[in-house]
C-alpha cells in the first residue's frame, strides 16, 4: 500500500466508528489504492462502487 | 513510482544551446548543476516544468524565449528526457518565433513522436500543475508557503501523502449517484419536476465552481500584492516616522480623527433611533402637519362633526349662502353629505388627526433639527481632520506620492477582497436563499445537498443518495483529520531538522494549516528564512511520501549560514529522490564540497556556461573543452566545478541581453 499511513488510518478509524463492517473497509482501501495506479474502466469503477454500497450499513448514521 | 529526470537539450532559445545529461554511469544522484547568472536557470527552469504539465503559450511569451541579436532564429526547441519506473519517455517543446507559436510533441514508451503533449500512466493522472510548482522550485519565490491567503503547504501535504484520492473517490461517489438519478427517471408530470430541480441543481453547482474561482484569483491577487503592500506600507510608515515633529502631529491628528470619527457615529447613530419611532415629526413638517390638523378642527370636520354640521344645516330656514330651504333642498343636503365625507375616510382622518397630536408633542421631547445639526457639525469636524491628515500625509510624503498613492488603491482592493474571503463565503445558509443571490459557499453546498435530497426523493434513488452521503461525509472527515494529523507530524519533523540545519538564527514551525505559520514570539520571517524553511518542509515531505519524484530547486542554499549548507547538504545525500540544484559559485562553499564529502562518487557536478575564451581555456586543462562552434558548453566533473568561478563584473545588463 503506497497510501500514506496516516489516511489509512483514518478512513479505518472513521468507518470503523460510524460501525462499518471490515469488509467496506477493505474495498474502499483497496478502491484507493487502485485509484493511485492506472485509469480504471468505467464499468469496472460502477461494479465496485455498487458492491460498496451493498456493504454500507445505514442504519448506524444517527 | 519512480520518475527521473534523465537529460534535455535546447537549441535557437534565448539561453545558450546545452545538452545537459544527469545520468553518470547510468545511474542517478543527487546533483549540481553550475549555470553562472544569465546562462539561463530561470529559462531552464520553467521550460523543465512545462515538459511536465500542458502549458498554454502566449504570442508575447514564446517571443520572449528567442535569440537575441546574431543568436537569433526562427524557430527553437526544448526536449527533455525523463524515466518512469524504467522506461524512458520525451517531452519536446517547439518554438517558431517568425509566427509566434509553441507547440508540443511526446514519445512514450517507443510509441515514436506524436505531435500532442502526452505523458505515460499513471503520470497523466497524478501530475498537474501545482504538483509540478512545488517539485521544480525557486526557493526566492516559495513565501506562497507562508502567505495567510494561499494554501501551497496545505496542497504539497495532499499531493505527496495522495490525501487527493479521497477527493477523487469523494467524485466518482457523486458521478455514480447523478448517473443512477437520470437513469430512474420517469415519464410523465414528475418528470418535468426532476428537469427543473435537474436545472437548479445545475445551476447551484455552476455557482459553486464560479465562487471557487473567484476565490482562487481573490487568494492569488492578495498573495501577489501582500510583499508589495506590506513593504510600501513599512517604508511610508519610515519616512512618516523619520520626523518627530511630524510623527507627533499626525498621532493628535489621528486621534482627534477618530475621535471625531466615534461622534459622527453616535449622531448618526442617535438619528436612526429617533427615526425608527416612525411618525415622529420635526420642523417645517411638524407645522404644517399642526396647521392642516388645526384647518380639520376649524373646519369642525371629520365625520362626527360633519354629521352635526349636516343634521344642523337641514333644521335651519335657510341655507348658509341665504337660500330658504325646502324639503327637496334638505334631502339634497342630506344625500350629498356622504359625498362630502364618507364614515371611511372620516375614520381615517380621524387617524391622522391622532397620530399628528401625539407625534408633535413626542417631537417636542425629540428635537430632530439640534440632532440634524449635530450629525452636520461633526461630519464636518470629521471631514476637516480627514483632509488635514491627508494634506499633512501627502505634504510629508511630496516624494513618494505615487507609492502613497498606490498604497491606498491596494489596501481598498485588498479589504474587498478580504471581506470577500472573511465574510461573504462563510454566511449561514437562509430559507430564501438562491443561488443567484448569494455568494456564500456554505449556503451553497446546503442548497446543493437540499436538491440533492429532493431529486433523489422525486426518482426514488433515497436509498443511494443517503448511503453515498453517508460515505462521503466518512471520507471527508477522514480526510481532514489525516491531513491534520500528516500536518502536525510534518511540523515536529521539520522543527527537529530547524534545530540542526539553522543553527544561528532558528525560526521554528508553529503549525501547518494551509500555509506554514511560524512561531508567533518569533518577527516575521525573512525571504532568506523562508526559503531555508521552504526546502526542510519539501525535503521531509518528499523523505516520508511514497512518491519518487526529482526535486529540482534553484538557488537551494541561498543565505544560509555554513552550518546550515553543511547539513543541507546531508539531507540531500539522504535523500531517496533525484535531486538537482542549481547552484552558482557563491554557493559552493560548504555546500557542493560537502556532498562530494558524503557521497563520495554517488554524486553529480556539471557546469554549463555560455562560452567565452577564458572558460573554454580553463576547460581545456581539464580535457573538456567544447568541439563544435556552440555558444554554450557542459562540463562534467567535480574537479572542474570546483574550479569555475563565475567573471565578477557580470551586471545585470548583461543579464537583460542575454536573458
Amino acid at each position: 500500500m503506497s497510501l500514506d499511513k496516516t489516511i489509512i488510518n483514518s478512513i479505518k478509524k472513521n468507518l470503523e466508528e460510524k460501525g462499518q463492517s471490515p469488509d467496506l473497509i477493505k474495498l474502499i482501501l483497496d478502491w484507493c489504492e487502485r485509484k493511485d495506479g492506472a485509469k480504471i474502466l468505467v464499468e469496472e469503477k460502477t461494479n465496485l462502487i455498487e458492491r460498496i454500497l451493498e456493504e454500507i450499513k445505514i442504519e448506524h448514521d444517527t | 513510482m519512480i520518475l527521473n529526470l534523465i537529460s534535455w537539450k535546447s537549441d535557437g532559445l534565448r539561453c545558450p544551446n546545452f545538452a545537459v545529461n544527469l545520468e553518470k554511469n547510468r545511474n542517478i544522484y543527487p546533483t549540481f548543476l553550475q549555470m553562472p547568472n544569465g546562462t539561463g536557470k530561470t529559462t531552464t527552469l520553467t521550460l523543465l516544468q512545462y515538459c511536465m504539465y500542458e502549458h498554454e503559450f502566449t504570442s508575447k511569451e514564446v517571443w520572449q524565449y528567442r535569440g537575441k541579436k546574431k543568436n537569433y532564429k526562427e524557430t527553437g526547441f526544448f526536449e527533455a528526457k525523463f524515466k518512469l519506473d524504467g522506461a524512458n519517455f520525451y517531452i519536446k517543446i517547439e518554438f517558431d518565433f517568425k509566427n509566434k507559436t509553441a507547440s508540443y510533441s511526446s514519445s512514450i514508451r517507443d510509441g515514436g513522436w506524436k505531435k500532442e503533449f502526452d505523458l505515460p500512466e499513471p503520470l497523466n493522472i497524478i501530475i498537474d500543475k501545482g504538483l509540478i510548482d512545488l517539485l521544480f522550485i525557486d526557493l526566492e519565490k516559495c513565501q506562497t508557503m507562508f502567505r495567510n491567503n494561499q494554501t501551497e503547504a496545505q496542497e504539497a501535504i495532499r499531493k505527496f501523502c495522495k490525501v487527493n484520492i479521497l477527493d477523487k473517490i469523494i467524485n466518482d461517489l457523486d458521478g455514480y449517484k447523478t448517473k443512477k438519478r437520470k437513469e430512474a427517471v420517469p415519464s410523465g408530470a414528475l418528470a418535468n419536476d426532476i428537469l427543473t430541480e435537474e436545472a437548479r441543481n445545475t445551476t447551484i453547482r455552476s455557482k459553486i465552481t464560479e465562487v471557487e474561482k473567484k476565490v482562487q484569483e481573490y487568494k492569488k491577487y492578495l498573495n501577489e500584492t501582500e510583499e508589495e503592500f506590506k513593504n510600501g506600507t513599512k517604508i511610508l510608515k519610515e519616512k512618516i516616522e523619520k520626523d518627530k515633529e511630524i510623527k507627533k502631529k499626525m498621532e493628535n491628528l489621528e486621534a482627534k480623527r477618530d475621535k471625531a470619527k466615534i461622534n459622527y457615529q453616535k449622531a448618526l447613530s442617535e438619528n436612526f433611533e429617533k427615526i425608527k419611532k416612525i411618525g415622529t415629526y420635526e420642523g417645517i413638517l411638524q407645522d404644517n402637519l399642526k396647521d392642516f390638523v388645526a384647518g380639520l378642527d376649524d373646519l369642525q370636520l371629520p365625520e362626527e362633526d360633519a354629521t352635526v354640521f349636516f343634521d344642523e344645516l337641514v333644521k335651519r330656514d335657510k341655507c348658509v349662502c341665504g337660500e330658504k330651504l325646502d324639503d327637496i333642498k334638505r334631502k339634497n343636503i342630506l344625500s350629498e353629505r356622504e359625498k362630502y365625507i364618507s364614515i371611511d375616510a372620516a375614520t381615517i382622518v380621524n387617524k391622522i388627526k391622532y397620530s399628528v397630536n401625539s407625534n408633535t408633542k413626542e417631537s417636542d421631547k425629540t428635537d430632530l433639527d439640534a440632532l440634524a445639526k449635530n450629525i452636520q457639525d461633526s461630519k464636518h469636524e470629521y471631514d476637516t481632520l480627514v483632509d488635514d491628515f491627508k494634506l499633512l500625509t501627502k505634504s510629508t510624503l511630496k516624494d513618494d506620492l505615487e507609492l502613497h498613492d498606490r498604497i491606498q488603491e491596494l489596501k481598498k482592493t485588498r479589504k474587498e477582497k478580504e471581506k470577500f474571503l472573511d465574510t461573504t463565503i462563510k454566511k449561514i445558509w437562509l430559507a430564501k436563499d438562491k443561488p443567484e443571490t448569494t455568494e456564500s459557499l456554505v449556503s451553497l453546498k446546503e442548497q446543493l445537498v437540499l436538491s440533492n435530497k429532493k431529486l433523489a426523493n422525486l426518482t426514488g434513488t433515497q436509498e443511494i443518495e443517503s448511503k453515498i452521503t453517508l460515505l462521503t461525509n466518512i471520507l471527508e472527515n477522514a480526510k481532514i483529520e489525516a491531513e491534520q494529523e500528516i500536518a502536525s507530524e510534518l511540523a515536529i519533523e521539520c522543527n527537529k531538522k530547524i534545530k540542526k540545519m539553522l543553527t544561528k538564527d532558528p525560526v521554528y514551525i508553529d503549525s501547518i494549516n494551509r500555509n506554514i505559520i511560524l512561531q508567533e514570539q518569533q518577527e516575521a520571517a525573512s525571504t532568506g528564512q523562508e526559503a531555508r524553511i521552504g526546502i526542510i518542509f519539501l525535503l521531509t515531505i518528499l523523505e516520508r511520501s511514497s512518491i519518487r519524484f526529482p526535486l529540482v530547486v534553484d538557488t537551494p542554499v541561498k543565505g544560509m549560514d555554513k552550518a546550515g549548507k553543511r547539513r543541507t547538504a546531508r539531507l540531500i545525500s539522504e535523500l531517496k529522490s533525484q535531486f538537482l540544484g542549481f547552484v552558482i559559485d557563491s554557493d559552493k562553499d560548504n555546500f557542493s564540497n560537502k556532498l562530494m564529502e558524503y557521497t563520495g562518487e554517488k554524486s553529480n557536478f556539471i557546469t554549463a556556461y555560455r562560452r567565452n575564451e577564458e572558460f573554454d581555456t580553463l576547460a581545456g586543462k581539464f580535457q573538456s573543452a567544447p568541439n563544435g562552434a556552440g555558444n554554450g558548453h557542459v562540463v562534467y566533473g567535480y574537479d572542474f566545478f570546483d574550479k569555475f568561478e563565475e567573471e565578477e563584473d557580470f551586471d545585470e545588463e548583461d543579464k537583460e541581453d542575454q536573458e
